[in-house]
């Protein structure tokens, strides 16, 4: 423990703070510090370039990273579990996650930033935790050239904006891709996520190879009712006016009304106002490419829209599953090895995407036709 | 169809870690409203309401085992269950509202407050750097740590004209997503990668996947007697690191690093849609744990923001406005050259006249 010894000077300043500290959640654990301290001190880490290995009996989550410094630790096993869609976790799953680190792991969980859960270990846990694991209803996965985990936001459980169930179309594919997310047979990773509404706030567009975006095709609804009281209790009704990056919203004094062909089916109204729920017509855009990774000729990229509006309706997601499982299809049959779903379709073209998977172009994918003669 | 030849695993379903009560009211709530920094109340159309407690967790969402267990004890004694938000937060959510005082003390007097929500500084996200990563060029987590500790006030009140995401990653590989936020910070590699020529040989590495995933052709094969080795050219070479993953036997390269400061990313679509952040200070020291250099630069963008930034405004929505050469001018940001796209000028070069001086 630092806090007891003269030992991990650069740690123990870490633990200072009045901020929640991860050096202490560390030190509760049986993380070797020792580690840490060291990439600290000498500027650069200390573990070595890792990977993922192949274990009997578990399919893919399985991964080690290797010690620069062995006299500290020989190496450093890790598995990766397949979350629930959206976040979601009850007090029984953090119980069991607890359980699983603290009996089978060095008694630590790493929520990652692109969604599943990390738990540190050794090779021979591997086995028994994942048999653990499964008893609970959960199951390893999502590492290597596979089909990464699918994230969600909370969707409309909690969130008023939510115009499609997120993390239900995200387990629908979860699980009809389940050994696609389990054994790796791509050409290289592909993340993908649903969010529930153009708020993005799982940030999908832009970290998921692969997203599917809750959208509204009619028009965003006004409950002048509800915007009186809001009014009333001090709403901000040029603000809100203004908000609207499109100026579709006019205001006649009496009644607020959209306009039809100015609206871009954005949110900021809908964030804005109580008074203004979104349209009726809900569906998915399905955008591709999306990537945070410096890596690859394209480095970071937002992705491409490739198709504005899927219908969904009763809760049906066959279609979708099929659009998803035709164009993973599709891109493992054609992509380079180790190229990234954003740079093939830069290298190959959407239109050759749409034209291969039979979809037509539609004018709302445009930002503007092509300006040479080619 | 054949019968699957693996043995099927499980996707967990996401409606088990909901408790019946509330996945019975899915998709009825119609507005939420931020009660206090922390708390957010969503309201259904009958009026009743729904209330969630999101606090700070540690950088990069490391929890021991028993701070999973003070998670699930308060979701047991004060909520429904609970969320793991996309940015490494947690959330409680249904929090009963005769309890949420008590709750609120609690979680403060544990060092784990409500905050982060609204017009606040959210949970700085970041990647596991070297506390479990081959590949960090600095270490996001203490960086994330310095931020949270210097910028804490304004995680508990929400004073900022809008909300302020920072995200941190530590190499090319940006799984923090340094790209993404309001201000990111990009842990790169100063020293161009070396080959060890014996190493190199004796590791009997894919040219062919070498040299494709060069994205700049600084990488080129060359044949010896001894066999194929590869030249790496200094001036194309933008430190990307992809041949380091491809060939970790035989190239390495010297972990002087530094950090890039972005600023202006958002994800929404409600302004002009999802966007990157723009590097604005290409080249700042990140030696651990002097991270002062980082959080100077970050204060002078956060304090202009929050002098000329009109309510609501999102600090992209913000430079959009006052223009990138006031915003560059004001923080001070440079050296410019090195703001300028390297490899295609067409993009970050005006070609219009539109100037403000």
């Amino acid at each position: 423990m630092p806090g007891d010894s003269k030992e991990f000077p650069l740690c123990r300043q870490l633990m200072k703070g009045p901020s929640p500290s991860h050096v202490r959640e560390l030190s509760d654990s049986r993380y070797p510090l020792a580690m840490y301290e060291e990439g600290l001190a000498t500027g650069e880490t200390a573990y070595g370039h890792g990977g993922y290995i192949s274990i009997p009996e578990l399919p893919s989550g399985v991964a080690v990273r290797n010690s620069c410094r062995p006299e500290i630790i020989e190496e450093s096993a890790y598995l990766r579990i397949l979350p629930p869609a959206g976040g979601w976790l009850s007090a029984g799953t953090l119980e069991k996650l607890a359980t699983c680190a603290e009996t089978y792991g060095k008694g630590l969980i790493h929520l990652t930033s692109g969604g599943t859960i990390e738990i540190y270990t050794t090779r021979e846990q591997m086995v028994p935790m994942v048999r653990e694991l499964n008893t609970a209803g959960l199951d390893i996965g999502s590492t290597g050239n596979d089909l990464r985990c699918l994230t969600a936001c909370c969707g409309p459980a909690r969130c008023d904006m939510a115009l499609i169930n997120a993390p239900a179309l995200a387990t629908y594919l979860g699980q009809r891709f389940i050994d696609e997310q389990q054994y790796p047979g791509y050409p290289q990773k592909v993340k993908s996520g649903v969010a529930g509404c153009p708020n993005d706030c799982i940030r999908a567009m832009m970290q998921k190879d692969h997203s599917f975006i809750g959208v509204y095709r009619d028009l965003p609804q006004i409950n002048n009712e509800v915007l009186a009281a809001w009014q009333q209790a001090g709403g901000d009704l040029a603000g809100l006016i203004a908000a609207c990056p499109a100026g579709a919203l006019n205001w006649t004094g009496s009644t607020l009304t959209v306009a039809p062909d100015r609206c871009w089916h954005c949110m900021a109204c809908i964030n804005f106002c109580p008074a203004i729920r979104p349209g009726r017509e809900r569906g998915v855009a399905w955008v591709a490419g999306g990537k945070y990774g410096h890596r690859g000729p394209q480095g970071p990229m937002v992705g491409y829209v490739l198709v504005p509006f899927i219908p969904i309706k009763d809760d049906d997601y066959t279609a979708i599953g099929d659009l998803f499982g035709a164009f993973l299809e599709l891109w493992a049959d054609n992509a380079r090895k180790k190229e990234r779903v954003g740079d093939f379709i830069v290298r190959v073209g959407p239109l050759w995407v749409l034209k291969e998977l039979g979809l037509k172009v539609e004018p709302q994918i445009l930002l503007s036709p092509k300006r040479n003669g080619f | 169809m054949d019968a699957p030849d693996l043995p099927a695993g499980i996707m967990p379903d996401y409606r088990r870690e909901i408790p019946a009560e509330l996945l019975a009211r899915q998709g009825s709530w119609v507005w939420h409203e931020l009660v206090q920094p922390g708390v957010i109340r969503h309201l259904a159309a009958d009026g009743s309401e729904l209330l969630t407690v999101r606090i700070l967790l540690p950088p990069n969402g490391l929890l021991s085992a028993s701070t999973l267990r003070d998670l699930a004890r308060w979701v047991r004694e004060y909520a429904l269950t609970g969320r793991r938000t996309s940015r490494q937060g947690f959330e409680f959510v249904g929090v009963r509202p005769a309890k949420l005082e008590k709750f609120l003390a609690e979680l403060q007097a544990a060092g784990f407050p409500a905050g982060g929500t609204g017009n606040s500084l959210h949970q700085v996200k970041c990647c596991t750097s070297f506390i479990h990563c081959q590949n960090a060029a600095v270490d996001a987590p203490s960086i994330a740590q310095a931020i949270t500790d210097y910028f804490y006030q304004d995680f508990l009140q929400q004073e900022l004209p809008a909300p302020l995401k920072i995200s941190i990653g530590g190499c090319p590989n940006q799984c923090g997503g340094g790209v993404e936020a309001d201000i990111g910070i990009l842990g790169l590699y100063d020293a161009v990668p070396e080959v060890d020529e014996a190493r190199f040989l004796a590791a009997n590495i894919d040219i062919g996947l070498l040299v494709s995933w060069c994205p700049t052709g600084a990488i080129r094969p060359r044949q010896t007697e001894k066999g194929t080795l590869v030249t790496i050219d200094v001036d194309r070479c933008v430190r990307c690191t992809s041949c380091v993953q491809v060939a970790p036997e035989g190239i390495s390269l010297k972990k002087k690093s530094y950090v890039a400061i972005a600023a202006g990313g958002h994800g929404g679509n409600s302004c002009k849609g999802p966007e990157m952040a723009a590097i604005v200070f290409p080249r700042v020291p990140a030696r651990p744990l002097d991270y002062s250099a980082i959080i100077d630069r970050i204060e002078v963008i956060i304090n202009y923001w929050r002098r000329a930034g009109k309510p609501g405004e999102r600090l992209a929505g913000f430079i959009e406005r006052t223009g990138w050469s006031d915003f560059l001018a004001t923080i001070g940001a440079g050296p410019l050259e090195e703001l300028v796209d390297k490899r295609v000028p067409q993009t970050s070069i005006r070609r219009d006249l539109h100037f403000r001086y």
